[in-house]
């Protein structure tokens, strides 16, 4: 193969026209060219003179497409011609010129890229890191759980302050305890909607109950641990509590529901199977109760909330184990209920009688810190103080004994 | 610096199944396959869409060294694979030690440049209907006898030509349905038959050039 051969061109002639197809590669030596062009909108015209010592209809050569300027000639020139095996032997042996180039091509590739999404805008794909959840998402819902994994623990790596970190966090968890995907729970677009609307603080996650439970219970009422937050910890904090924890073997009891809206959903998901998580609205029973409850709830319906968890506590036969466990909920729904609803004698006697009853309840250390709460707030520093303790000392370590270790140090100060 | 000394450098396994990065996950390293294969896909509404299939010597991930945009695809090792791994950092190390790796990287950069700018004036059109009419053109631009053809087949739907137009599939759909009933094109589950690409290039054309008027 010989080198590139010198071509020589008259003023006024033209090397090539935009639009031709054509493989050849251009040196100017001598003389004047200039390149045509014309802006991507076709609304003007552009020139720009080739320096001498210049390559010019690279792209178009190597890319293979019809040139995107028309080459001609202003003043006698001479240039050089490389066939594209030329071109490319020449390239193998002066790295630094193809160095150059891409140095070049990537300037211009980033310049079209942004200009791309600049006129994409709205229209465009939504931020990049919603888009990530939503990748990691179908990937949990097709299964592909491995590739899940991934794209979740990519996301709160990248995004652990993001609104949706929690419901990142959330799935995380459920894929690690092997759980279908929820297919009950509030789709991204709908929680970005509430968020943007205002129904949602910082990335609480909204589950979609079934039935007649459309309004989300904590995007509205705040989760329970945000009442012991308020007094000093954050609610964020406690979100970027959550964040650290996303390795891959979360043990059964953690994570429950600092960040869950509903603090008894996470351990009834489990138990039920896509078809049982979204009964018909028609459905009675407990499990319906219970959900009304925690729909009033939401709404701050105290007094319309008790009489549903107190229903639910009067249920006396089960179709099978899940629905048993809607008694225990209740009765610790019921407790949270009165707290809010500020009667704290009663609150007192549900979670005392939760703790009697469940000993081995995933809820048993939130139970007795809202009992320490209440002690506090009549006045009982030290017996708040040695509940607080209690949980610190229960296994395992967690969130809820971090938390209470916190509350532990504030009231002895 | 020979291949070997780079592998032991740069190289990195991956298990088959095992993802190499994620669509949109961020990142600034691009690689080098050596061994085996590597699938590259996309999710289209919760779907996984393959897009393609990658085998030694090929090049993923390289727009990760120019663009601070996260990734535009999925990774995924179908078997044993070995790639060597990059960034901005050993870019310069690898393109002068590897001319042939830097020059087929040049290769695609001019590719993407044309198909960036190609669809650049697609979304610079102001109206719709254009804007379907010069995807139709964009698409078909790719086949060999582009310049003769009066119609053709594109194996895309509804939403790659509202992807391609930048606007929203409930704003494309209703004019391909139209035309679907005068009989300018024939839309199937995976496929748009053109009936009249030469309508379309004087469509785009008159509308061009009345821009620039």
């Amino acid at each position: 193969m010989g080198g590139p051969t010198l071509r020589t061109y008259k003023a006024g002639s033209i090397i090539y026209f935009i639009e031709d197809r054509g493989t050849e590669v251009y040196v100017l030596q001598k003389g004047r060219i200039i390149l045509i062009s014309n802006s991507l909108d076709n609304s003007t015209e552009i020139k720009e003179d080739v320096q001498k010592g210049e390559f010019f209809g690279v792209k178009s050569a190597l890319g293979m497409y019809p040139r995107e300027e028309t080459a001609q000639v202003l003043a006698d020139a001479v240039v050089l011609v490389f066939t594209p095996q030329m071109f490319e032997a020449f390239c193998m042996k002066n790295t630094r010129l193809v160095l150059q180039m891409l140095k070049v091509f990537s300037g211009q590739l980033r310049k079209v890229h942004r200009k791309v999404r600049e006129l994409l805008g709205e229209s465009g794909q939504q931020e990049n890191s919603v888009e990530l959840l939503r990748t990691a998402e179908s990937f949990y819902k097709s299964n592909e759980i491995e590739n899940a994994r991934y794209a979740f623990t990519v996301f709160l790596k990248h995004y652990s302050g993001s609104k949706l970190a929690s419901r990142a966090n959330s799935m995380l968890n459920l894929l690690s305890k092997n759980q279908p995907y929820p297919v009950e729970m509030d789709s991204i677009d709908l929680v970005l909607e509430k968020i943007h609307n205002g129904e949602m603080e910082s990335g609480p996650v909204s589950f979609q109950m079934p039935g007649n439970f459309g309004s989300t219970p904590a995007t509205v009422e705040a989760p329970p641990l945000e009442d012991f937050s308020s007094r000093g910890d954050s609610h964020d904090e406690m979100g970027d509590m959550d964040i650290e924890i996303p390795d891959m073997d979360i043990p059964d009891m953690d994570l429950p529901d600092m960040d869950m809206p509903t603090p008894d959903f996470t351990s009834s998901l489990p138990k039920m199977p896509p078809a049982q998580a979204a009964p018909k609205p028609a459905a009675t029973g407990i499990a319906q109760l219970y959900y009304d409850g925690l729909n009033e709830f939401s709404q701050k319906n105290w007094d319309a909330a008790v009489e549903k968890f107190e229903s639910a506590l009067k249920v006396t036969k089960f179709e099978n184990e899940t629905e048993a466990s809607f008694i225990e909920k209740s009765l610790f729904e019921l407790g949270r209920t009165y707290l809010k609803k500020g009667d704290k004698n009663a609150s007192m006697n549900r979670f005392s009688d939760f703790v009697k009853k469940y000993p081995r309840s995933q809820n048993l250390k939130k139970a007795l810190m809202y009992v320490a709460e209440i002690y506090e707030k009549n006045g009982d520093k030290q017996r708040a103080i040695s509940l607080y303790n209690k949980v610190v000392a229960m296994p395992p370590r967690d969130k809820e004994s971090a938390f209470a270790k916190q509350q532990m140090d504030r009231l002895m100060k | 610096m020979q291949l070997e000394g780079l592998t032991s450098k740069f190289g990195k396994e991956f298990q088959p199944g095992q993802i190499i990065f994620c669509e949109f996950e961020p990142g600034d390293d691009f690689y080098l396959i050596q061994k085996g294969k590597v699938k590259i896909s996309k999710i289209v509404k919760d779907k996984e869409k393959t897009m393609d299939i990658l085998e030694a010597g090929d090049i993923f991930g390289e727009m990760a060294i120019l663009e601070e945009q996260p990734r535009s695809a999925t990774a995924t090792a179908m078997d044993n694979v070995t790639a060597l791994h990059f960034n901005r950092e050993n870019f310069v190390t690898l393109m002068s030690s590897q001319p042939q790796l830097a020059f087929k990287l040049l290769v695609i950069f001019t590719k993407r440049i044309y198909d960036a700018r190609r669809r650049l004036k697609i979304l610079l059109l102001d109206d719709v209907q254009v804007k379907v009419c010069d995807t139709f053109l964009m698409l078909s631009e790719k086949e060999p006898n582009y310049k003769e053809l009066k119609e053709v087949v594109l194996r895309i739907t509804a939403d790659g030509i509202a992807h391609w137009c930048g606007e929203s599939v409930e704003k494309v759909q209703p004019i391909l349905s139209h035309w679907a009933k005068i009989g300018k094109v024939e839309l199937y589950a995976d496929r748009i038959h053109v009936n009249n690409l030469t309508d379309c290039r004087r469509l785009v054309a008159a509308r061009r050039k009345e821009k620039s008027d």
